[in-house]
C-alpha cells in the first residue's frame, strides 16, 4: 500500500503544519512516513509545496500524474501542481485567492476561480473547492484556513488516516490554547467537504 | 517541526517523525558531542538551530553543549579543531559553499589529523532551491582525502554519524557527513537512541604534538604521507563495511551501482517497474569501496552494469575508472549515457525516463498534460510586508539614480531587493562579494556612474569585513550601504556580532565602530523606516570621495513581531481621496498592497487598497504617497469598515 498527499500554497499558509499532522498521525497508524518540504529562501511569499507518502516508499518526492490527492491551499497553487495528481485522483482546492505583488505591479487581475477549477478539471474530474478562508474567518482567524482544509482532506473516504489519529496529531501539534479553535476548524473543514461532494 | 522536549527526551526506544535536519541534531546528543560550530545556510541551519533551541533543556538533564554561531565557516571549523585538539568530539555544520570559505584550513588539517572525533556536516542543495550554485561536495573528498559518509535518508543520517565519529577517533581524521536537501528537509519516522553525555577528560595539551600540528613544510610533508597511509588503513578496515550493501535482486540483466538520494529514486522506479534487479548501494563513499565495488563487478559481470548518483558524476567516474584498472569487460553506464541528467535535482521521473532510454524499457512513466499556462503566473520569493530592506532601497532609489549607479549586492533577504521595482543590485556572487566587486568596479577605467555595496548584518562580519578593510586600503570611491536588520534572517534568525541578544555568553558588536576602527571616514547611521531623512544621508554620502559606509538599522519584521506583536495603528488608503498616481504601487511594490475594487472618480483607475491581513504596519507606504491620502487609522475603525 502506498498513499500520497501533495500539498502546495503560498509561503505563510501554515502548510508545513499540517504536513506534520499529516506524518504523525500516518506513524501513529503504523505506517512508515515520507515527506519533502520548502524551506529557506523560497519561503519568502513564494510560492511552497510539501509532499507526503506513506506506506512501501523510499523517495521523499511524489512522481507528476502519481499523487492520491492534491491539496491546494490557494487555487492557482493548486493549478501549478495540478500536473502531480493522478489522472483519477483528488484535487481539493481552497478557492480563496492570494495574488501575488507581481501583480499589482503589472495591474492585471486575478483569474477567474471559475476558470481555474475548471482548468484543474482538466487533470481530474474530481475537484473540491472549499472556501477554506472565508469559514476560517467565520471562526475568527482566518489563518485556520489550513486546519480548514485538513479537516476537509480527513472526510475523503479512501484516506487511510483515521479521524482519531488526525485529531491526535492536531492535538499535539498546538498550544492547549489555540487547540479547540483548531479543532472548530477541523470540523468545519469536515463537514465543508461532505456538503460540496456531490 | 517536532517539539524540542521530544527530540531531545533521554529514551532508548521511541519513534518519533523527524525532519532530516532534526534527526541529525539528535544524532549529535547521541554521539556525546561537546561542541559544534556553524554558520548558517539552507539546507544546513536546522541543525544547529534545533540545538540552540534545546540548550537550556540540555543543561536540564546535564549536557553541557557549547554551541558556536561562529562568523563564517573557515573560523567555525577552525574553532571545531580547538576542540577536537583537546580530545572532545565536536561537529562543524554548514551548506555545501560553506566548505569553500573553510577550505583553506580543512585542505591542511586534513593532513594534521584531529585528536578529539570531528565530523563535518556539509549540506548540498542540488537545483539550487536557496543557493547561489550547485556544488557537488564529493570532489573535495578527492582533493583532501577526507573520508565520506553519504546517507540515502533521515535515519541513515542519524546512524552513520555515530559511524563517523568511531572512524575519526579510530584514525584521528576529519570525517564528512553530505547530506542534500531532500535528506535535510525530508520528514521520516526516526527511531531515537539513547543520548551520551559528553567526557570531559582532564586538559591534554602535551598531547597537541607541534612536530604534527605546526604545519611548516617539514612537518606538512610528514602529514601528507601521514594521510594516504590512514585512507590506505581506512580502505582495509571498512573492505566489508556495512555501509556498502548489496540488496539482492532476482533479475541480473542488469545490475545498479548508486548512492546517497539517488538510492531512494532508484529503488521507486524499480518498484514501479516491477523489476528486481541487484543494487550496490554505497554509503561510505570515500575512500572508494574499490574491495566491495571489484567484488559487485566480477560477480555481474555478465549484467549491463548501470550507475545512478545525483549531482556529478563522482561514483561513475571511479567505478569506471576501476573497471578500467581490473581490466572489467561488460559495459558501464552512467551520466555520460544519459541515465540521470547533468544538473537539477533527481526524481522518480528523471530516473525512470533516464533509464527507460538507456535500457530500452517499454514502459514509459505517465505523461504529463500541458499547462494552462494563461491561468498560471510566477510567484517569486519576495522582501515580506513590512520589511526593513525595502523602505531603505526605496531611500536609495530617491537618492541615486536607477539609471545611473551600479550595485553589488550581497547574500541575504535583500538579494530580493533587485526584483523591480526596487532594483536594488547588478551583482551578486557569494558571501562578501558585494565589496571586493564594488571596490574593483570603482578602479576599472571608464566608469561614470557611482557605486553602491549593499551587505546585510551578518554578512557584514562573515565576510564583509576583509573587503571594506581592501577598499579603505585601495581608496576606492565606494558607498557602502549595511542593511542591518539584527537578524540572520533568511535562514532563520541565527544570532549574529551586532544582532540584539539576551545571552552574556556572546559580545555585541557595532557595525559603526568596525567601519570606523578599519578607517572609514565618513560613517552615518540611518532609521530604514525614515526615508525622508535616509534619503539626505545616501546623498551626502554618495558626494563623499573614498570609502563612505551607511548603516541602516531596521529590525527583521518577523522578529519583532513575534516578540512584540504589531503596532496598535495601522495605515489605510483614503479611496475618495486618492488620485490614482500608483507611487505606492510602483515604487515600494509590497505585497500588502493590492488592488480594490473602486475606481477613482474622475478618471475611472483602479485604486490600490492595503491587505490588512499581510499588512504589518510599517508607514512606509505613507511616507511614499505624495497626496498624502495613506494615513494611520485605528485597527477596528479599518476592519470595520
Amino acid at each position: 500500500m502506498e498513499y500520497q498527499i501533495f500539498l502546495a500554497g503560498v509561503g505563510g499558509q501554515g502548510i508545513l503544519s499540517v504536513t506534520d499532522i499529516l506524518c504523525n498521525a500516518a506513524v501513529d497508524m503504523g505506517f512508515k512516513v515520507h515527506g519533502s518540504e520548502t524551506h529557506g529562501m523560497s519561503q519568502r511569499g513564494g510560492s511552497v509545496f510539501s509532499n507526503v507518502r506513506f506506506g512501501e516508499i523510499f523517495s521523499p518526492l511524489i512522481m507528476e500524474r502519481d499523487s492520491d490527492v492534491l491539496l491546494g491551499f490557494e487555487p492557482t497553487e493548486a493549478l501549478r501542481y495540478a500536473p502531480y495528481v493522478k489522472p483519477n485522483g483528488l484535487c481539493l482546492v481552497n478557492i480563496h485567492p492570494i495574488p501575488s505583488p507581481s501583480f499589482t505591479l503589472t495591474k492585471s487581475s486575478y483569474p477567474e476561480i471559475k476558470s481555474i477549477v475548471l482548468a484543474l478539471k482538466t487533470y481530474t474530474p474530481n475537484v473540491v473547492s472549499i472556501d477554506a478562508t472565508k469559514l476560517a474567518s467565520e471562526l475568527g482567524m482566518s489563518i485556520v484556513q489550513n486546519i480548514v482544509m485538513l479537516g476537509s482532506l480527513s472526510a475523503v473516504p479512501d484516506l487511510p488516516l483515521s479521524v482519531d489519529s488526525l485529531k491526535i496529531a492536531l492535538k499535539k501539534q498546538f498550544r492547549a490554547k489555540h487547540f479547540n479553535l483548531n479543532l472548530k476548524a477541523f470540523e468545519i473543514g469536515r463537514q465543508a467537504y461532505k456538503n460540496n461532494n456531490p | 517541526m517536532a517539539k524540542i522536549e521530544d527530540i531531545f527526551e533521554n529514551v532508548s526506544d521511541k519513534t518519533l517523525v523527524l525532519l532530516g535536519n532534526e534527526a541529525i541534531a539528535r544524532g549529535i546528543i547521541e554521539a556525546g558531542v561537546a561542541g559544534v560550530f556553524t554558520y548558517p545556510g539552507t539546507p544546513s541551519s536546522e541543525i544547529p538551530n534545533t540545538l540552540y533551541a534545546a540548550q537550556p533543556l540540555l543543561k536540564e538533564i546535564g549536557y553541557n553543549l557549547y554551541l558556536e554561531w561562529s562568523t563564517n565557516e573557515a573560523v567555525a571549523l577552525e574553532g571545531a579543531y580547538g576542540f577536537s585538539l583537546l580530545g572532545h568530539r565536536v561537529i562543524f555544520v554548514c551548506k555545501h559553499v560553506g566548505l569553500n570559505v573553510a577550505a583553506d584550513p580543512f585542505m591542511t588539517l586534513v593532513n594534521a589529523g584531529v585528536i578529539g572525533g570531528l565530523v563535518l556536516i556539509v549540506a548540498e542543495d542540488p537545483h539550487m532551491h536557496s543557493s547561489q550554485n550547485e556544488q557537488d561536495n564529493r570532489w573535495y573528498t578527492k582533493i583532501s582525502n577526507a573520508p565520506m559518509f553519504e546517507p540515502s535518508d533521515a535515519r541513515e543520517a542519524k546512524a552513520m554519524l555515530k559511524d563517523a565519529f568511531r572512524i575519526s577517533e579510530k584514525y584521528q581524521v576529519p570525517v564528512i557527513l553530505r547530506t542534500v536537501t531532500r535528506i535535510s528537509h525530508s520528514r521520516a519516522d526516526v527511531h531515537l537512541d539513547p543520548i551520551t553525555f559528553p567526557e570531559f577528560r582532564q586538559a591534554i595539551s602535551l598531547e597537541i604534538d607541534p612536530r604534527r600540528f605546526v604545519c611548516v613544510p617539514s612537518n606538512a610533508r610528514q602529514n601528507k604521507q601521514r594521510i594516504l597511509g590512514i585512507i590506505n588503513d581506512i580502505s582495509n578496515y571498512l573492505a566489508n563495511s556495512p555501509w556498502n550493501r548489496v540488496d539482492e535482486g532476482t533479475e541480473e540483466k542488469f545490475a545498479f551501482i548508486t548512492c546517497g538520494s539517488a538510492y531512494n529514486y532508484l529503488k521507486e522506479v524499480l518498484l514501479k517497474l516491477r523489476m528486481s534487479c541487484p543494487i550496490l548501494k554505497i554509503g561510505l563513499s570515500h575512500p572508494f569501496p574499490r574491495n566491495q565495488v571489484t567484488q559487485f563487478l566480477t560477480k555481474y559481470s555478465s549484467s549491463l552494469i548501470v550507475v545512478v548518483e545525483e549531482a556529478d558524476d563522482v561514483l561513475e567516474t571511479f567505478v569506471k575508472k576501476l573497471a578500467f584498472e581490473i581490466g572489467f569487460q561488460s559495459k558501464i553506464v552512467g551520466r555520460r549515457e544519459g541515465v540521470t541528467p547533468s544538473y537539477g535535482e533527481l526524481t522518480i521521473r528523471k530516473v525512470w525516463n533516464g533509464l527507460s532510454k538507456v535500457l530500452n524499457l517499454d514502459l514509459l512513466p505517465p505523461e504529463i498534460p500541458q499547462k494552462q499556462s494563461e491561468l498560471t503566473f510566477a510567484r517569486p520569493p519576495v522582501l515580506c510586508p513590512g520589511c526593513p530592506h525595502r523602505a531603505t532601497f526605496y531611500a536609495l532609489n530617491k537618492a541615486v539614480s536607477r539609471r545611473h549607479r551600479i550595485v553589488s549586492t550581497d547574500i541575504g533577504c535583500y538579494t530580493l531587493g533587485v526584483a523591480p521595482p526596487l532594483s536594488a543590485g547588478h551583482v551578486t556572487i557569494c558571501m562578501g562579494s558585494s565589496l571586493g566587486i564594488g571596490s574593483g568596479l570603482t578602479h576599472s577605467p571608464g566608469l561614470k556612474d557611482p557605486v553602491v555595496s549593499i551587505i546585510g548584518d551578518s554578512t557584514f562580519w562573515h565576510t564583509g569585513l576583509p573587503g571594506l578593510v581592501n577598499a579603505v586600503y585601495n581608496k576606492s570611491n565606494l558607498l557602502l550601504l549595511v542593511v542591518d536588520n539584527s537578524a540572520t534572517a533568511m535562514t532563520g534568525f541565527q544570532p549574529n556580532p551586532s544582532s540584539i541578544t539576551s545571552h552574556s555568553s556572546v559580545e555585541t558588536l557595532a557595525i559603526e565602530d568596525a567601519a570606523r576602527g578599519i578607517g572609514v571616514k565618513h560613517v552615518a547611521t540611518i532609521d530604514a523606516y525614515n526615508p525622508k531623512e535616509s534619503i539626505k544621508v545616501i546623498k551626502e554620502a554618495i558626494k563623499h570621495k573614498g570609502v563612505s559606509v551607511i548603516v541602516s538599522k531596521g529590525e527583521c519584521v518577523i522578529q519583532s513581531t513575534r516578540r512584540e506583536g504589531l503596532p496598535e495603528s495601522t495605515y489605510y488608503i483614503e479611496a475618495d481621496r486618492c488620485v490614482g498616481c500608483y507611487a505606492c504601487v510602483n515604487m515600494i511594490a509590497c505585497p500588502a498592497i493590492i488592488w480594490s475594487d473602486r475606481i477613482t472618480t474622475e478618471e475611472g483607475k483602479p485604486i490600490p487598497m492595503i491587505d490588512q491581513s499581510l499588512c504589518t504596519r510599517c508607514g512606509l507606504c505613507a511616507a511614499v504617497c505624495p497626496y498624502h491620502v495613506i494615513v494611520p487609522r485605528s485597527v477596528d475603525e479599518v476592519l470595520g469598515d
